[in-house]
C-alpha cells in the first residue's frame, strides 16, 4: 500500500498544482490561492524527495510521518479556497469556479483516503505488532492478516469499515450536532432513528460522518429557526433520519420539518456561493451563504469545535452542501434534496455497499 | 391480419355513409388533388355537418342490426349518390323555415323514409372504385352544393349519447342526454363485428391525403396560446351570454390549432409507425375531430353553441380510446423507434390532450351550468371544472377511500393500509379536482399494492404499515408527500418508472381494455355498484371510516405530540360530495366489466400520466425510493393559478 501510495499521490499533487497554475493569473496572485499553490508544491516535492522503494518498517514508518505531515498541513485548505475565491469571485465565472473546486475537492478526498489509509494501517499494524509481538507481514495491500485478530481489528482496514452501523454513526453525529445547536440557541429537537437500524455495510466512516453531520447540522438548525419564525410553542418537531438496506446500497432519509428552502435559493443549495451572508433572520437560505465574518452562526467555539472534532476540517462556510454532495458521490453514491416549502426538507442519500462494488475507484 | 378496430368506427361509418350525399362529395372530392383547396372546405363546410348529423340521426335511430349493416362500408355508385342527392335536397328544403332542433328532428325523418336499403360490405377494392367514383361525381355535387344555402349548424341534442367518462361537474347531472343503444360505448365495446377495417384508413396512405394535409398547414402555423388557471377561473365567473360565446370561439379555434400541432407530430413519426393500426386509428380520429372543428364557422348564438357543446361531448367520447391505444401502438412499435423519442412523443400527447380536455369540458360544463338552474354552483366555487376551494383534507379522504376500495376488490379482500394524513390539512386552493383526484388515486393505489405485497405486519395489531399523506402548503405552491413503506422499488423498475417505452409487457395489458378517460370518475363508477344511491355511497364511506385517520380539527393541532392523532374522524358529510353526484352524472361510465377490470390491471401509465397532469400547470411530482424500506412521491402543485398551461407545440 505504501509503494502505491507513494507512486500515486505525486502524481495527483502534480495534477492539482497544474490545474492552479491554470487558473487566471489574477487570481493565482490572491494570497489564499497563492497559499493552497505553495502547500500542494511543497508536498509534492517532499514526496518525491523520499526514496522509490519502500523496503522494510522503518521506511514504511518515516512515509507515514511525511504523509501525516502533509495532511496535517493541508487541514485548512477548504477554508483557504474558500475566502480566497470569494475574494476572487469578481474575476471568474461562476461555472468555471463551480468545476474547479468540484475537481480539487474531489481529488483532495482521494489523496486524502489514500494517504491516511497508509497511515491508519501502519497504525493498526503497529498496534498488532505490538500486542503480538510478531513480525510484521510482507504484504502491501493491506489486508489484515488473519491470526490473532481480535475481532475489533479484523472489522477495520485502515479507513475503511466494514462492519460499519449507519444507526449508531447517526446517534454519535446527532448528540454531537445537538450540542453545538443548544449552544448555540439554547434548545434542539430530537432525533429519531428508524427504519432498519441494524443495517450493516462496508464503508469509509469518516466519509460519512461529514456528511451526517451537516446534514443534521442544517435540518437542526432549520427546524429551531422555523420554530422561532412561527412561533411553535410545544417544542420543536423532531428530526426524523429512517435508514433502509438493500442488495447494493444503503438509504438514509433525513426528514424535518425546518420549514423547506425557497424555489429561488433551491438553484443555489450546491453552489459554493460566495453571497454575502444573509441577516440571521433568513432562515432556510442561511446556510448557503458563505463568507466568514463573524455573524456567521457557527463562530468561535463552535466553529473550532467542527473543525476539530471531525475527521477532517469542514468548511462550516457555505460549502457545506457542496461538499456533501460530492463525499456521497466519491464511491458512486447519491443525494437528492426534496424541499417542501412551509414544511420542511427531506435528503436522500444513498450510497453504495463496498463490499459489494467491484471496481472501486478512488 | 384482423385488427381489432374499436368502435370509433361507427362514426366513420356514419361519414362515409354521409358521404353517399353532396357533403361526402365535397369532402372527397377534397381529396381529389385537384380540388384540394381550402375555399372549397369552407363553401361546403356548411352543409357537411347538416347532412352528417342527418345520417348520424339516421343509423342511430335504427336498430341494432341494421346499425350494423350501416356500419359496413358503402359502396359508391351513381345512382346511390343522386338518391341521396334529392335526400339532401328535400331535407334542407324542409328546414330552411324553422332553424332549430325541431327541423332537424324532421330532417332525419325525412331521411329515414327516403334511406335507401344498406349497401353491402365493401373491401379495399371498392374503396379504389369509391374514390375513382367519387371523382366523377364531385363537380355536380359541388355544383349542387353550392346552390345550396348556407344552413346554420344544429345538431339535434337529443339524437347524441349521453357521454360517459368526463371530468365533469356534478351540475352536469342535470344535463341527461338521450342514450341510444348502438351508440354507447358498452355496445361498440360488446360487438366487436362492428368494428371493420375501414377504407377510410385506406385513405390516409393514398396520395390524396397527401394533398389534402395542406388544410392543416395554416392551422400548424399559427401557434397555439395557452391560457392559465386564474385566467379560466375569472373567466368563468359571472358567466353571461356573450362570455359565453366568447368561450365557445375560443374553444372552436383552440382546439383545431393544438389538434393540427399533434397531427404533425403524428406525421413526423417513421412511417412504419404511422402504419401501426392502433397508430393508425389514433391519428385518424384527430383527423376527423379536426376536420369536424375546423368547418365550424363562428359561433353566434347560444343554440350554436348547444350544438357545439354536443359535436365536442362526442368528440370527447370517441376518443376515449386514444390512451389505450396509442399505448398499444408504442408498444408494438417499441423496436421502431429509440425510446427516448417515445416518451418525448408520448408526453406531448398526453399533455396536449389533457390541455384540450381542459378546455373542453370546462366550456362544457361552463354552458351546462348557464343553461341548467345552477348557477349558485359558481357561487359555491364551481366555475366550470375548477373548484375554488379545494381542501386537501376532503380531496385525500376521497381519493383514499377509492384506492383502498380498488385495493380491496383486486386483492380479493384483504384489508388495504391505514392512511394517515398529517400537515395543513385545511389549506384551500384553486384548481382543477379531479387532475389532483387522478394524481392522489394513482400514487395511494400504487402505494397501498405494495405495502399489502411487502409490507410487514405489526406484531401486535396485525396490520400493515400505514401510509403517510403530508399536505405542506408554501407561499406558492401545495406539496402532498405520500409516504409508504412497501419496501422500495427496485432499482432496475426505478430507471422505467417514467418511461412510456422501456417496459413494453407493461403495456400488455392495455388490450385488455378499450376505453380509458384516465379520470378518477372512472373508477367512482365502477368501485359502487350501479344501483348504488347516494345512501349507500355512505354506507360505504362509513364502513371505511377506519380506513381514513385524520388529526382532529385545528382548534386542536396545539397539543403538544406532533403524531397524528389515532382517532377515526367521521368523514365530512356537509361537503359537496362531488362522489355522489359524479355516479348520477351524465358523464359517468355505464359500468360494465370490462370497465371495471381497467383499475385491477396494472397499466404501467399510471406515474407517466400523473406527471404529465402534475407538470401541467407547473407543479411536478417527484418519486423516492428506499429500496428495503419504502417510497415516498411528492406532488406539487402551483397555488396561485399564475402559471400557463406547459405543453410543448
Amino acid at each position: 500500500m505504501a509503494r502505491y501510495a507513494r507512486k500515486e499521490l505525486p502524481v495527483r499533487l502534480a495534477r492539482r498544482v497544474k490545474s492552479i497554475q491554470n487558473l487566471p493569473f489574477i487570481i493565482g496572485t490572491n494570497p489564499y490561492i497563492k497559499r493552497v499553490y505553495r502547500l500542494y508544491y511543497d508536498s509534492f516535492q517532499a514526496l518525491t524527495a523520499f526514496r522509490e522503494d519502500i523496503r522494510d518498517k522503518e521506511d514504511l514508518d518515516q512515509f507515514a510521518e511525511v504523509l501525516r505531515g502533509l495532511v496535517e498541513s493541508h487541514a485548512d485548505v477548504i477554508p483557504m479556497l474558500s475566502q480566497g475565491f470569494l475574494e476572487c469571485k469578481k474575476y471568474m465565472n461562476t461555472a468555471d469556479i463551480q468545476t474547479f473546486l468540484d475537481e480539487m475537492i474531489r481529488s483532495r478526498i482521494g489523496i486524502r483516503l489514500i494517504a491516511e489509509q497508509v497511515i491508519a494501517l501502519r497504525a493498526q499494524r503497529t498496534d498488532l505488532l505490538k500486542d503480538d509481538q510478531e513480525e510484521e507481514s510482507a504484504q502491501d495491500n493491506g489486508t489484515t492478516t488473519t491470526t490473532d485478530q481480535s475481532n475489533a481489528d479484523s472489522k477495520v482496514i485502515g479507513v475503511v469499515h466494514t462492519q460499519l452501523k449507519p444507526a449508531e454513526l447517526v446517534k454519535d453525529c446527532a448528540s454531537f450536532v445537538q450540542e453545538l445547536c443548544n449552544v448555540n440557541y439554547g434548545s434542539s429537537p430530537d432525533v429519531v432513528i428508524n427504519g432498519q437500524t441494524d443495517a450493516t455495510f462496508t464503508y469509509v466512516p469518516v466519509h460519512l460522518e461529514y456528511i451526517l453531520c451537516e446534514l443534521l447540522k442544517n435540518s437542526l438548525r432549520a427546524t429551531v429557526e422555523h420554530s422561532v419564525k412561527i412561533g411553535r410553542s410545544f417544542g420543536h418537531p423532531p428530526v426524523e433520519v429512517t435508514i433502509a438496506q438493500s442488495e447494493h446500497e444503503i438509504t438514509i432519509r433525513i426528514r424535518d420539518q425546518g420549514g423547506g428552502v425557497s424555489q429561488e435559493d433551491l438553484d443555489h443549495i450546491f453552489d459554493y456561493s460566495f453571497t454575502t451572508v444573509k441577516d440571521d433572520n433568513e432562515t432556510s437560505s442561511s446556510f448557503s451563504s458563505a463568507a466568514p465574518d463573524g455573524s456567521f452562526i457557527f463562530t468561535g467555539v463552535s466553529r473550532l469545535a467542527m473543525q476539530a472534532g471531525l475527521g477532517g476540517p469542514i468548511a462550516g462556510l457555505g460549502f457545506g452542501l457542496p461538499l456533501t454532495r460530492i463525499y456521497a458521490q466519491y464511491f458512486g453514491g447519491r443525494m437528492h434534496l426534496v424541499s417542501m416549502q412551509g414544511h420542511g426538507v427531506d435528503v436522500y442519500l444513498k450510497l453504495k455497499q463496498l463490499q459489494h462494488v467491484e471496481d472501486l475507484q478512488i | 391480419m384482423a385488427m381489432n378496430r374499436l368502435p370509433q368506427t361507427t362514426s366513420r361509418c356514419q361519414r362515409l355513409y354521409s358521404s353517399a350525399s353532396s357533403s361526402c362529395a365535397f369532402s372527397l372530392s377534397a381529396s381529389c388533388p385537384s380540388r384540394a383547396t381550402a375555399t372549397t372546405a369552407a363553401a361546403a363546410a356548411r352543409t357537411t355537418p347538416l347532412l352528417t348529423s342527418a345520417f348520424q340521426t339516421t343509423t342511430r335511430n335504427k336498430n341494432a342490426g341494421s346499425a350494423l349493416g350501416q356500419c359496413r362500408i358503402v359502396t359508391r355508385t351513381k345512382h346511390h349518390l343522386a338518391g341521396t342527392n334529392t335526400i339532401s335536397s328535400a331535407s334542407t328544403a324542409s328546414t330552411t323555415p324553422s332553424a332549430g332542433s325541431k327541423g332537424y328532428s324532421s330532417l332525419a325523418a325525412a331521411s329515414h323514409s327516403h334511406q335507401p336499403h344498406p349497401p353491402s360490405i365493401t373491401n379495399a377494392n371498392t374503396a379504389a372504385n369509391a374514390s375513382r367514383t367519387y371523382q366523377q361525381e364531385s363537380p355536380q355535387l359541388l355544383h349542387r352544393t353550392n346552390q345550396q344555402s348556407s344552413q346554420p349548424i344544429h345538431i339535434a341534442s337529443s339524437t347524441f349519447p349521453s357521454m360517459p367518462n368526463s371530468n365533469l361537474n356534478p351540475s352536469s347531472a342535470t344535463t341527461a342526454s338521450a342514450f341510444s343503444p348502438q351508440s354507447s360505448p358498452l355496445f361498440k365495446m360488446n360487438n366487436p363485428a362492428s368494428i371493420v377495417k375501414q377504407p377510410q384508413a385506406r385513405r390516409r396512405y393514398s396520395p390524396q391525403h397527401f394533398y389534402q394535409n395542406r388544410i392543416l398547414d395554416p392551422y400548424v402555423q399559427q401557434a397555439v396560446s395557452p391560457i392559465t388557471l386564474r385566467q379560466l377561473v375569472f373567466f368563468g365567473r359571472n358567466m353571461q351570454e356573450d362570455k359565453l360565446l366568447k368561450s365557445a370561439n375560443y374553444v372552436r379555434t383552440e382546439l383545431p390549432i393544438r389538434l393540427a400541432h399533434r397531427i404533425r407530430d403524428f406525421q413526423n413519426l417513421p412511417f412504419i409507425v404511422g402504419t401501426n393500426p392502433h397508430i393508425e386509428l389514433v391519428y385518424d380520429l384527430y383527423w376527423q375531430a379536426f376536420e369536424k372543428i375546423a368547418k365550424i364557422p363562428e359561433i353566434k348564438t347560444l343554440e350554436e353553441n348547444d350544438a357545439f357543446c354536443e359535436m365536442v361531448k362526442g368528440l370527447l367520447n370517441d376518443h376515449l380510446v386514444v390512451i389505450p391505444q396509442l399505448a398499444l401502438g408504442i408498444m408494438e412499435c417499441s423496436k421502431h423507434i429509440p425510446a427516448a423519442q417515445v416518451d418525448q412523443f408520448m408526453s406531448k400527447m398526453l399533455r396536449s390532450r389533457i390541455s384540450r380536455r381542459v378546455l373542453a369540458e370546462q366550456h362544457i360544463t361552463l354552458t351546462s351550468n348557464f343553461n341548467s338552474p345552477n348557477h349558485m354552483m359558481t357561487d359555491r366555487g364551481y366555475i366550470g371544472i375548477i373548484y375554488t376551494h379545494i381542501k386537501p383534507r376532503d380531496i385525500v379522504e376521497r381519493t383514499a377511500l377509492l384506492a383502498a376500495d380498488t385495493c380491496r376488490q383486486a386483492s380479493g379482500g384483504m384489508t388495504p393500509p391505514k392512511v394517515l394524513l398529517d400537515g395543513n390539512i385545511d389549506a384551500e386552493f384553486t384548481y382543477i379536482p379531479d387532475h389532483i383526484e387522478y394524481i392522489l388515486y394513482e400514487l395511494l393505489k400504487n402505494s397501498m399494492r405494495f405495502v399489502m405485497q411487502n409490507g410487514k405486519r405489526d406484531p401486535t395489531t396485525g396490520e400493515l404499515p400505514p401510509i403517510q399523506v403530508t399536505v405542506c402548503e408554501g407561499t406558492h405552491e401545495i406539496v402532498f408527500r405520500v409516504s409508504d413503506k412497501g419496501g422500495g422499488i427496485h432499482p432496475e423498475m426505478e430507471s422505467q418508472l417514467w418511461s412510456y417505452a422501456q417496459s413494453p409487457a407493461r403495456f400488455a395489458n392495455f388490450e385488455k381494455i378499450s376505453k380509458m378517460a384516465a379520470t378518477v370518475q372512472e373508477q367512482v363508477a365502477q368501485t359502487s355498484s350501479p344501483s348504488s344511491s347516494a345512501s349507500s355511497r355512505e354506507i360505504d364511506d362509513q364502513e371505511q371510516d377506519e380506513n381514513i385517520v385524520l388529526p382532529p380539527p385545528p382548534a386542536a393541532n396545539k397539543n403538544p405530540t406532533y403524531q397524528p392523532s389515532e382517532s377515526a374522524l367521521l368523514l365530512d358529510r356537509h361537503a359537496p360530495s362531488r362522489n355522489q353526484s359524479a355516479q348520477k352524472s351524465s358523464f359517468s361510465t355505464a359500468t360494465s366489466p370490462q370497465q371495471y377490470k381497467n383499475q385491477s390491471l396494472h397499466l404501467g401509465i399510471g406515474l407517466p400520466m400523473s406527471r404529465v397532469y402534475a407538470e401541467y400547470w407547473g407543479g411536478d411530482l417527484k418519486v423516492f425510493t428506499m429500496h428495503g424500506y419504502g417510497t415516498d412521491a411528492y406532488a406539487k402543485f402551483c397555488k396561485f393559478g399564475n402559471i400557463y398551461e406547459n405543453f410543448d407545440s
